[in-house]
């Protein structure tokens, strides 16, 4: 503790003269005091449990501390404005990091999930391709390379394509009550039917399998686009309300799409626009639902 | 509901005063209070907004603890917290001070840093987070009343 502040000027020395004695005492006498910062600190009870322990029982012992630490608390404003929009830059700032770091890391997850899912599918194809697989039935020969059906839409219709058979992460980690993949396996037929274009037997073994499997994805969304090429869009909305229900992020684009094709075909272009607006404004591949956006909208222009 | 913006502008006077006076450096503090506000901002959704500013003190808190944790000096203090305070009899001064009815708390404390612990004003406004027009604003109001109660001509 000094005696004399740098900035000690004339007046305050000479106000002082006479008192420096007992401000000496004074000093000697808080030598030992913890430093302010402590002090604080520990009236606040914002020190670790021994360091607490130690600075509370001297602010409850000394008067002089406590009065020190008590008199610095006030309500004045203690950050002027610009210093309160200079820290609020700073903690947005580490935000936008923290955000830029976040988005990376999920771009970073995507990037080594996608080959790992991809490796998942080939093993899976494996199992149930392989030669040597002992099954009742020969396997079809390799499905025809699934081409765009003529589905040459009348004037008010959307044109849609038929999309090939995948599998949400769900379907491929799926265990039932045994470790084989149930599921896998009872859908096998329907699928198998699906890439031969035999939507009828798709369809009728998806159905059966959609009230065992509510919750997968795949059953209804196929189930959907077999009714849509059996022209049923009424009923193909109702297979894709239901896969939208319980669709992953994987799914949902396609669900969304295929229904909005549906309800187009079905009459109801409320529907239908609503669903290709939301993806031609908020999805990662928005040309599709775009054009056909448009081509509605030109149609309508029309009539 | 409020914004993140809109609890930060409502609450950052009390949180940064909070961590001032855990923090005694400005520059501490800002670090504190800016935790504080992230942490806000990372649980926004599930925090019940009648708990602030309670919630973000806890967060200066807890931090100025792990703040204290890793300072090396903390041992020494603790160390010298229980040497003996020295046997000296308190001075008339130290009774008017803290008994003196004129003076504030905040005209204490400020005599106190500046001739007993011999703090600048400027290190003062630090401490206190108000400015040195204040500061000295405070100091001559006591000063002022020491020289009458000790009976020092006016000059």
């Amino acid at each position: 503790m000094s005696s004399h502040p740098d900035d000690t000027d004339r007046e305050e020395r000479e106000a002082l003269v006479g008192l420096e004695q007992q401000l000496d005492a004074l000093r000697e006498r808080h030598r030992n005091d913890p430093p302010l910062q402590l002090l604080r600190a520990g009236r606040a009870d914002a020190l670790p449990p021994e360091l607490q322990e130690a600075v509370g029982q001297h602010l409850a012992e000394s008067e002089w501390s406590r009065t020190l630490v008590e008199g610095l608390e006030h309500d004045e404003p203690v950050l002027d404005p610009q210093a309160e929009r200079r820290l609020y830059a700073r903690i947005d700032g580490t935000l936008a990091q923290q955000r830029d770091s976040d988005g990376f890391k999920v771009w970073f997850r995507y990037a080594l999930i996608t080959p790992a899912i991809a490796v998942g599918v080939l093993a899976i194809w494996f199992v149930v391709y392989r030669p040597d697989r002992t099954i009742s039935q020969p396997l079809a020969t390799p499905p025809p390379v699934a081409v765009a059906p003529p589905v040459v839409a009348p004037p008010l219709q959307l044109a849609f394509s038929k999309p090939d058979v995948r599998l949400s992460a769900a379907a491929l980690t799926w265990r039932g009550a045994t470790s084989d993949n149930q599921l896998l396996a009872d859908l096998k037929p329907a699928f198998d039917a699906y890439r031969q274009n035999d939507y009828e037997t798709a369809n009728r073994l998806l159905t059966t399998l959609s009230s065992r499997y509510p919750s997968v994805v795949e059953v209804h969304f196929y189930q959907g686009i077999s009714r849509l090429f059996l022209n049923d869009a009424s009923t193909a909305i109702d297979s894709f309300a239901a896969a939208e229900k319980v669709a992953d992020d994987t799914f949902i684009a396609d669900v969304m799409w295929y229904r909005a094709v549906a309800e187009q075909r079905a009459g109801n272009g409320a529907e239908a626009r609503a669903r290709l607006e939301s993806l031609c404004h908020g999805s990662r591949s928005p040309e599709r639902a775009c054009a056909a956006l448009e081509q509605l909208n030109a149609t309508l222009g029309r009539q | 509901m409020a914004t993140f913006e809109e609890l930060y502008h409502q609450h950052v006077q009390a949180v940064f005063r909070f961590a001032l006076s855990v923090a005694g450096r400005r520059e501490l503090a800002e670090d504190l209070t800016s935790e504080a506000f992230l942490a806000l901002h990372r649980n926004l959704e599930s925090i019940d907004q009648a708990q602030l500013p309670g919630w973000l003190l806890t967060v200066v808190r807890n931090r100025a603890r792990d703040w204290w944790r890793r300072q090396a000096v903390e041992q020494r203090y603790a160390e010298r917290l229980v040497e003996r305070r020295p046997n000296i009899a308190a001075p008339p001064i130290e009774r008017w001070i803290l008994e003196s009815g004129d003076l504030k708390p905040i005209h204490r404390s400020c005599v106190m840093l500046r001739y007993v612990y011999g703090m600048t004003r400027a290190e003062i406004a630090r401490q206190t987070g108000l400015s040195e027009t204040q500061v000295k604003g405070h100091l001559q109001y006591a000063l002022t009343l020491l020289r009458k109660a000790h009976g020092v001509e006016e000059t």
